[in-house]
């Protein structure tokens, strides 16, 4: 995992680390070791940048149902 | 019924919406502990936290393909599941949100494990709806509450309560019946609108939301009126609520049932 992608996990299950991220986001970025890039793209909540800079290669398909799956 | 000789079982656990803080404590228990692991995860960044938790996890979204029937994946899905509780390990079915809502391999493969014998379980698991209600900060018990997928209800012609919230999942895909499309169109959303103003003004105020996936992102809750709904922009994962118009009311004749009267609620 990227230091990106373990603050990410992190700040999911960690009340204190999240608290200190919304308080301070920039500051507990960078002591959370992010570099520019990750912290210009949180910053600026483009969501797609930040899952390509941790890694990602992009959406799965999130689409569960289709009206020709329901009982009509 | 259930063999106690067959090795082999399977729990279905929810991952929840937001990355890795909605699962049970119990769901992740199971996780860990698990031989096998599969799942249906949105993102590489929930594969990357799953892995960690258990390095036997295998994505079966090499099943979804191109111009493939999606009944077929699911089925495939699902048998890839039952092939390794037969083999007799313990499997993880490991789905976002609640493995059980709008998700149907864990339902298919509990169903046929159990027929085969194994033991196989669901445990409950944080959902969009819940997320909804949070972000939103209404209680669905007040008023009630119907949820639709947005084109099993416009093609289904059923009618709505307008006392109570009205959730429609899947709206950026209504109308949508082709299977080869992750989009709806103009002419579709401007249907839509048409059917809700059966029951709805115009200008009745609606509410797109989407759940955030990761902690850093903040839920999408936009409020417009109804006949704006074809401008604005939706995606996969948009939801619309609807609030009521109206409040409820007590009915007299219903209260002549249980032998009460308006006057007995002050």
């Amino acid at each position: 995992m990227s230091i990106l992608n373990k603050f990410l996990t992190e700040l999911g299950t960690n009340a204190k680390l999240l608290e200190d991220y919304k308080a301070e986001p920039v500051a507990t970025m960078k002591a959370a070791g992010l570099n520019e890039d990750e912290i210009d793209a949180v910053q600026s909540a483009n969501i797609a940048k930040v899952k390509e800079l941790a890694g990602d290669g992009g959406e799965y398909p999130v689409v569960v149902h289709n009206v020709k799956e329901h009982n009509l | 019924m259930t063999n106690n000789n067959k090795a082999g079982s399977l729990t279905c656990i929810g991952t929840g919406i937001t990355l890795a803080g909605q699962i049970t404590t119990l769901s992740k228990n199971y996780l860990e502990q698990a031989e096998s692991v599969f799942g249906i995860l949105p993102d590489k960044l929930s594969e990357d936290w799953v892995k960690s938790l258990n390095p036997s996890y295998q994505s079966l979204q090499y099943l979804y393909a191109e111009g493939k029937s999606r009944r077929q994946t699911y089925q495939d899905m699902t048998e890839v599941v039952c092939q390794a509780v037969r083999d007799g390990k313990k499997v993880v079915l490991a789905l976002y949100g609640h493995p059980g809502i709008f998700a149907c391999v864990g339902h298919f493969a509990i169903e046929r494990l159990k027929g085969e014998g194994y033991e196989a379980q669901m445990l409950p698991g944080v959902s969009a709806d819940a997320c909804l209600y949070a972000d939103l900060g209404f209680d669905p018990g007040t008023t009630g509450c119907q949820a639709y997928e947005a084109t099993q209800f416009l093609f289904s012609g059923v009618p709505l309560n307008t006392s109570a919230y009205t959730i429609l999942w899947q709206i950026g895909l209504a109308g949508e019946h082709t299977l080869k499309t992750f989009k709806t169109t103009q002419d579709n959303l401007e249907a839509t609108v048409r059917i809700l103003n059966k029951w709805f003004p115009l200008d009745h105020e609606m509410i797109l939301y989407e759940a955030p996936f990761i902690p850093v992102q903040s839920p999408r809750i936009d409020r417009f009126k109804l006949k704006d709904l074809p401008q604005m922009d939706l995606t996969s994962i948009s939801t619309l609520v609807i609030p009521p118009l109206t409040g409820l009311k007590l009915d007299k004749s219903s209260l002549d049932e249980f032998g009460l009267d308006i006057t007995d609620f002050g």
